[in-house]
């Protein structure tokens, strides 16, 4: 017998920003969607875990996509004549157009890093079409990302974009599953983890405006590793302070990643969420 | 670690990064590239390391006037002990994550050159964080 995940990939064709774009997405198990969003300049591997849980994919219907220019999802043509900046707009939209797509009815939504962030601004502006959100190191506003080492001629841009990561995480998690993480953000496209981070540090800012999620509509839960030096427990815990009915959880031993650098930690955080929402239809 | 192990920054505990950096599988592959002056400054003290190749070719403590760096990792002895664990404290378990979030540390000079070596300077200090756990 073949030893094969319980994994099945394919593509989607979407349109966003009035461009036709061929979306990758790998999906597993059945239930209602839990719609994961990778970290910036990686792609829907880090999930890969998650997607091979049975006791996730026995109640849940998982989906991770990559975003354009991520993974297997080429960029749209064209991209050679413009500079990859994802913005805040552009990067909800893709999300949406992805969830209307594939007809995915009010999913729980499941982000990390800058994914983290973008599910706090789908809960702000899209409540009526996600169920909940559950965002990985995310906070309101995270400075000093954006930075321009992966692009100069003289660095070699892929091995600096995972070394640079490679320290968020923390030292306690598998070593293999911290160095696929180094792996998959070595094989990035030039320019796409700095483009990522534009919105990740630069275009997208939910200081004082956390007050605008109702989390009676769409409920937040947040969660941050305590080793995240990117992004602190005590930023995402801010954030989640300002958002009325917020539910915050500090993960001991644990870094930027969680999904990805030590998945078997993570879930005994992400389990009991899951089952949380499970009793809510 | 036995009692006459010699600790961070003795002489005798580069002497052991030393060799521990020269029978690194890792190193020898992807450290080939890396060749740069690197201080540390341990409060007063400043130990440069000289890396040829991806091998820590030298480590000078006190360098003279007559030295010279391109790459000044800053810290107080206090942030050095915390980082040079196996399993370090949250925000001392790196070196950039000290740089954003430990007031006194700071990754100062070249930076361009830090990053350009960012991978293999990983490597020697996840080694030397290791090092006393060596059997």
């Amino acid at each position: 017998m073949p030893d094969i995940d319980p994994i099945t990939g394919r593509y989607v064709h979407v349109e966003i920003g009035g461009v036709r774009n061929r979306v990758y997405f790998e999906e597993a198990g059945e239930g209602r969607p839990l719609l994961c969003l990778h970290t910036a300049g990686s792609d829907s591997r880090q999930y890969r875990y998650l997607l091979c849980d049975p006791e996730v994919t026995s109640r849940w219907r998982v989906v991770a996509f990559d975003l354009p220019h991520h993974g297997r999802s080429l960029p749209p043509e064209g991209w050679w004549k413009d500079e990859y900046l994802l913005t805040t707009e552009t990067y909800t939209e893709t999300i949406m157009a992805f969830v209307r797509a594939l007809e995915l009815d009010r999913p729980i939504v499941l982000g990390c890093s800058m994914g983290g962030a973008v599910v706090l601004e789908l809960a702000r502006t899209h409540a009526s079409e996600v169920e909940a959100v559950i965002g990985l190191s995310g906070a309101s506003k995270i400075e000093g990302r954006f930075l321009d080492w992966t692009v100069l001629p003289d660095v070699d841009g892929s091995a600096v974009a995972a070394s640079w990561t490679y320290g968020s995480m923390a030292p306690q998690g598998p070593e293999a599953s911290r160095r696929e993480v180094w792996w998959t953000y070595a094989q990035g496209g030039p320019g796409v983890y700095r483009g990522d981070t534009y919105f990740y540090s630069e275009d997208w800012d939910l200081r004082g405006r956390e007050g605008e999620i109702d989390t009676d509509r769409c409920p937040v839960y947040l969660l941050t590793g305590e080793y995240d030096h990117v992004c602190s427990v005590g930023e995402t815990e801010a954030t989640a302070a300002a958002i009325p009915g917020a539910q915050f959880t500090k993960m001991e031993g644990i870094g930027h990643f969680p999904m990805a650098e030590n998945y078997d930690r993570f879930r005994e955080y992400l389990l009991p969420i899951l089952q949380e929402l499970g009793k809510t239809s | 670690m036995t009692g006459e192990a010699p600790t961070f920054p003795e002489a005798g505990w580069f002497a052991a990064l030393r060799e521990a950096v020269a029978d690194d599988a890792e190193l020898s592959v992807t450290g080939r590239w890396c060749t740069l002056n690197v201080a540390l400054v341990v409060g007063e003290e400043t130990i440069l390391l000289r890396l040829r190749e991806g091998k820590l070719a030298e480590a000078v403590h006190n360098p003279d006037i007559g030295a010279s760096w391109s790459v000044t990792l800053r810290g107080s002895p206090v942030d050095w002990r915390a980082f040079l664990r196996p399993e370090p404290p949250p925000f001392h378990h790196d070196l950039l994550a000290m740089n954003t979030r430990v007031p006194s540390f700071s990754i100062e000079g070249d930076r361009k050159a830090f990053v350009r070596h960012l991978r293999a300077l990983r490597r020697v200090f996840e080694i030397a964080q290791k090092l006393d756990t060596r059997a």
